[in-house]
């Protein structure tokens, strides 16, 4: 990992799946201590970063769903 | 020769010789047969003309010729005769068998026949053997039905008309084409149709007005005596109508008889108001015809427009109902999956924010800032080693260790036991 780290795409590039993806990675090696503790820091950021791209697009998507759904109610 | 031998007369002796022998030799009226020409009325009412004897060869002087002199009280006699036989009168041509004496005149030489009575019954006689000799040649020469075989044109209108142009019979012609109300064109040839040369005069009408190509060709005049109609039966006039390609329609004005031209015509009437009723019978005709065919065409366009106009009524309405029911069952289609976006979509969402909650709380546990916040810590050689196992440090060796709000820095004064 720390050898394709320098090129990851840029978190904001991501579909909210590939986000997600990259984000449960990042965890299950977390979880099963694999990451060695320098890298920590940095993985946790990056799952941070990954984890509020998510939650952006989940916002955006609410909001125009409410739009499409109140376009429905107004037909 | 001894010219005494010979009597000597004085004129006079000789005149007076001759009419005392001729009243001798023809002591009593007699019949004789002949032609009559060069018929005159003079002014105090006598007729003089030529009774002839025509020569076997056309064109020729008469074989026999005597003068004949009708005084006007016997005029008055002969003429009634004739009326009442046949409607005759006294004309040229007219082949007569008259009573009459001979008589000489001395003051001017003249033997002349004094007519007296006329027969009727052998002009008529005559009249008819000379009709029905020209009728079989007609019909020998196929000319007696060629004209009733051409064509009358649907709308004759263009009308030939040969007549004595400003007699009863064209005014009644021409009053009863105009009455029509059709747009007749008549083309007018004006020939006498009685007397010397009349033949002639309708034979060049009849000739010229062809030239001008009519739909039809009339031949008119007004009733008459039997003798002045005989102009119809001549040959001439027959043959041109025969042979004319035009159809000839003829309103003569015969009461009893048909004359030869009447035969040989396309179409021939009684009068000139029939003949001219009849034109206008053939364009009434046509006009009807046409009335008739232009009802039966707006009839017909009407059934089929009214039938197209239902169908297209039907189909109209076919059509609304489908896309009715089309709309209503699309609508309630969009409805449906509207209510399923709306309520799924949400749903959706919701799973995946709880989803990224959970994974940002296990995040959460495995931040080192929250593990050393908990009172864990981090111990590193002073190259940075990270120091995880108690071999991996001596006696006296400086370790720096990571707490939650900065490091500690200590000495390792035992190893300690192993666990």
């Amino acid at each position: 990992m720390t050898s394709t780290e320098k090129n990851l795409p840029s978190v904001s590039d991501l579909s909210y799946e590939d986000a997600l993806a990259e984000l449960q990675t990042i965890l299950s090696a977390l979880e099963e201590e694999t990451v060695d503790v320098d890298l920590l820091a940095s993985q946790v950021a990056r799952a941070d970063e990954l984890i509020h791209h998510c939650r952006d697009r989940i916002d955006v998507a609410r909001i125009q769903v409410e739009r499409v759904v109140e376009s429905f109610e107004q037909e | 020769m001894d010219i005494n031998e010979f009597s000597v007369f004085s004129i006079s002796e000789l005149s007076t010789l001759l009419k005392e022998g001729l009243e001798t030799l023809f002591p009593e009226q007699f019949w004789v047969e002949g032609q009559i020409s060069n018929l005159k009325t003079s002014r105090p009412g006598h007729c003089y003309f030529d009774l002839v004897e025509p020569n076997d060869e056309p064109g020729r002087a008469p074989a026999a010729l005597l003068n004949v002199a009708l005084w006007r009280g016997k005029r008055n006699q002969v003429e009634k005769v004739l009326s009442e036989s046949g409607n005759l009168t006294l004309s040229d041509d007219l082949h007569v068998r008259i009573l009459a004496r001979v008589d000489f005149y001395p003051p001017s030489g003249r033997l002349q026949l004094i007519m007296d009575q006329i027969d009727p019954s052998f002009t008529l006689g005559q009249l008819a053997v000379e009709r029905e000799r020209l009728l079989k040649q007609l019909f020998d020469e196929g000319l007696l039905e060629k004209n009733g075989l051409l064509q009358v044109p649907d709308v004759p209108l263009r009308v030939g008309l040969v007549t004595s142009v400003g007699s009863a019979a064209h005014a009644d012609f021409i009053t009863e084409i105009s009455n029509s109300g059709f747009g007749f064109t008549v083309l007018e040839y004006d020939s006498r149709v009685q007397g010397e040369n009349a033949a002639a005069e309708i034979v060049l009408g009849l000739e010229v007005l062809s030239s001008h190509r009519p739909d039809v060709i009339v031949l008119i005049r007004g009733g008459g005596s039997t003798a002045d109609l005989s102009i119809f039966d001549s040959e001439i006039v027959a043959r041109t109508i025969a042979e004319l390609n035009l159809p000839v329609f003829t309103g003569i004005g015969h009461e009893i008889d048909r004359s030869v031209a009447d035969e040989v015509a396309h179409s021939s009437f009684k009068t000139p108001t029939a003949c001219a009723n009849a034109l206008v019978n053939y364009v009434k005709d046509f006009s009807d015809k046409v009335s008739r065919l232009s009802d039966t065409i707006f009839e017909r366009a009407k059934s089929v427009i009214d039938t197209e106009t239902r169908f297209q009524n039907e189909t109209r309405s076919k059509l609304t109902k489908i896309v009715s029911t089309t709309f209503t069952r699309t609508e309630n289609a969009f409805n449906d999956l509207a209510r399923r976006v709306s309520l799924t979509a949400p749903k959706q969402l919701n799973y995946q924010n709880n989803r990224l909650v959970e994974l940002e709380r296990r995040l959460r546990v495995l931040d080192p800032v929250n593990v050393l916040a908990r009172g864990w810590s981090i111990t590193r050689r002073s190259d940075g080693q990270l120091i995880t196992k108690k071999e991996q440090v001596k006696k006296g060796e400086i370790l720096i260790t990571a707490v939650s709000n900065g490091t500690v820095v200590s000495t390792v004064s035992d190893q300690g036991e192993t666990s």
